[in-house]
C-alpha cells in the first residue's frame, strides 16, 4: 500500500495575490508566471501555506469529500499545482 | 483591494468582514465552491519569458469543467504558430487548403454564404466578411491542433467555441463569461506567435 503524499507551499513562494470575487491572480515566485486561480485553488494554497498535509487532511480541512469526484478534482489540482511549481510533495 | 501574501492571509482572519473572512477561511468555502460545479483550479497562466508576448497555454477555463480528468498533468506543448505562418509552411497531413472553411467549421445561416464558401486557405488572408479575423484565426488555431502545437487546445474545443459563436454570437469559457468575436481572437493570438 503506498504511503499518502505529504504537500506543501514550495519554499519560496510567497503566495502574493489579488483577488475579485471568486478569482485571483497569484504571482509565481520561482518560475516568474502569474497565475488566474480560482477560490478553491487559492485556498487549498493557503490551506497547505499554514502547514504541510495529505490529501485527505486537505479534504478535510477544506470540507471536502476525499472520495468521489471531489477527490478527484482535489487530486487533479495538487497534480496541476505541482506542474506549476507552486506546491511539491515533502 | 491590497495584493496580499501567504503570510498576510495566515495572520489575517480574526476581526475581518465578514466577507473577507468567508474568503480567507478554507472551510466550507471550497466545498460550496466545488458544489457549486464552478470549481476548476488553475484557469490560465501568463507566462513570463523574456522577449515574448503574454502567452496563453491553457484551454478557456470552461472547457475543462467536461472532466475532471483533464485536471490530470500531461506534457504540454504551446507553440501555435500564426495565420501567415500558415499561408506559406506545409499543412498537416488530412487536411486541404482547397478544402472549405466549411468542412472544418460547419457553416449555418448567414455564415453559409461568406464562411461556407471560402477555402481554409483564402480564409488565412482577411476577407471582408470576417470581421476581427475571426475566421482566420480560427483556422490557423485548427492547423496548430492538429500539428500537436497545442495540446491545451483540441480541434473539438475548436469547434465548439465556434459553433457556439456562431449559434449565440459568444462562447462561455466559464458561465460568468462571455466572449464575443474579439474576445475569442484575443485568445486565440495568446496561443501563437
Amino acid at each position: 500500500m503506498t504511503e499518502p503524499i505529504l504537500w506543501r507551499v514550495r519554499p519560496g513562494q510567497q503566495l502574493r495575490h489579488w483577488g475579485w470575487d471568486e478569482q485571483c491572480v497569484l504571482y509565481n515566485d520561482l518560475s516568474g508566471d502569474t497565475h488566474l486561480l480560482d477560490e478553491a485553488a487559492l485556498l487549498v494554497l493557503l490551506t497547505l501555506a499554514r502547514e504541510p498535509a495529505t490529501d485527505a487532511a486537505l479534504a478535510q480541512a477544506l470540507d471536502l469529500e476525499d472520495q468521489g469526484e471531489a477527490g478527484a478534482w482535489l487530486a487533479g489540482l495538487l497534480d496541476s499545482l505541482k506542474a506549476q511549481h507552486l506546491v511539491e510533495p515533502c | 483591494m491590497a495584493i496580499e501574501d501567504g503570510q498576510g492571509a495566515r495572520e489575517a482572519g480574526q476581526g475581518q468582514p465578514a466577507q473577507a473572512r468567508d474568503r480567507l477561511d478554507p472551510a466550507g468555502a471550497a466545498r460550496r465552491r466545488f458544489a457549486k460545479g464552478g470549481a476548476t483550479g488553475v484557469l490560465l497562466t501568463l507566462a513570463s519569458q523574456p522577449g515574448m508576448a503574454a502567452d496563453i497555454c491553457a484551454s478557456p477555463s470552461g472547457s475543462l469543467s467536461g472532466g475532471l480528468q483533464s485536471r490530470r498533468p500531461r506534457a504540454q506543448s504551446c507553440d501555435g504558430r500564426s495565420p501567415g505562418y500558415w499561408k506559406s509552411h506545409t499543412w498537416p497531413a488530412g487536411i486541404s487548403r482547397d478544402a472549405l472553411f466549411s468542412k472544418v467549421y460547419p457553416c449555418v445561416g448567414r455564415n453559409r454564404d461568406t464562411y461556407g464558401k471560402v477555402t481554409c486557405l483564402a480564409i488565412l488572408s482577411h476577407q471582408e466578411f470576417d470581421k476581427g479575423n475571426l475566421g482566420m484565426h480560427m483556422m490557423a488555431g485548427y492547423l496548430n491542433a492538429a500539428d500537436g502545437r497545442t495540446s491545451f487546445l483540441t480541434a473539438q474545443l475548436l469547434q465548439k467555441i465556434w459553433s457556439d459563436w456562431q449559434e449565440k454570437g459568444y462562447y462561455s469559457p466559464n458561465p460568468n463569461v462571455h466572449w464575443n468575436a474579439a474576445d475569442i481572437v484575443i485568445y486565440l493570438s495568446g496561443t501563437m506567435d
